[in-house]
């Protein structure tokens, strides 16, 4: 069991402690960041019944390659690298699965999407009508206030594309809401 | 509250409704498990190495020695067929 409340100590010792391999550590990281981890995937596949398989991808993936992060301070944007990635590949091979099977009703069986308020509502159509690597970066923002050079890395991209794609994103979003009201 | 951060908050809220409360302890002992799993590959590739570097260790061998053995016949040969040739002339 973890011995220090997951609120309490900082993020870089709480890094340091698993990179040594402490269990307890990891367990303390896993459980500070599997919610955001969930909610971002969430947004960015849509589907709820991949998200418990997708994260424990995600964080299996953080324990094997936590011990070769250098710099503490970048372990958030590396996780979230990790959590796309994951995320994206799971999207390509479900357009991959669709363009092999044909389409039935049953391959389709998703949880019915939670009721949310009309504004609510408003964003997360002009989200679902956007290209995915607009969206990962309005989502990204809203995770978190990232550098356009934390984006590009968390998004394989260069500073250029990741302001030209977020300007895109913006006044599609802007332009959407404002159609709606 | 800005309507990102809002609609973020509303799908962490969904999302989190769908991991098991001891989330964090399974992923954990599932990686102690793939540890032990691929340490176990490891050891038994190491295994699978030495096996082949045998084999072909054992081949080399057999190969050197065979024409190590092949060269002194046909020496022997040659030197056998010389003292023919000589004593079919000397008769």
């Amino acid at each position: 069991m973890a011995e220090i409340s997951p609120e309490v100590e900082d993020l870089a010792a709480l890094i340091r402690r698993a990179q040594d391999g402490s269990e307890a550590a990891l367990e303390i990281l896993i459980a500070r960041f599997q919610d955001r981890i969930a909610g971002f995937v969430y947004s960015l596949i849509g589907r709820d019944d991949a998200i418990e398989d997708l994260c424990h991808d995600i964080f299996i993936k953080m324990i094997s390659g936590l011990s070769g992060l250098k710099n503490p301070d970048s372990f958030e944007a590396w996780l979230f690298r990790i959590a796309r990635n994951v995320a994206m590949d799971s999207l390509r091979r479900k357009r991959l699965w669709r363009m092999f099977v044909p389409f039935e009703p049953k391959h389709e069986q998703i949880a019915e999407a939670p009721r949310t308020d009309s504004r609510l509502e408003t964003f997360r159509a002009a989200l679902e009508g956007m290209p995915p690597n607009q969206k990962e970066l309005i989502l990204l923002l809203a995770e978190n206030d990232w550098s356009y050079e934390q984006l590009a890395e968390i998004t394989h991209s260069t500073v250029s594309a990741v302001k030209s794609r977020l300007f895109r994103a913006r006044e599609y979003l802007r332009q959407r809401v404002a159609d709606e009201d | 509250m800005k309507i990102e951060s809002q609609y973020v908050e509303h799908q962490r809220r969904h999302a989190r409704a769908q991991l098991p409360p001891d989330f964090a302890r399974r992923v954990i002992e599932e990686a102690r498990q793939n540890a032990g799993v691929a340490g176990l590959a490891l050891r038994l590739r190491l295994v699978a190495i030495t096996g082949v570097l045998c084999v072909m260790g054992a081949m080399s061998m057999h190969w050197i020695q065979m024409q190590y053995t092949q060269q002194q016949n046909l020496q022997t040969w040659t030197t056998t067929a010389e003292q023919i040739r000589v004593l079919e002339e000397s008769i």
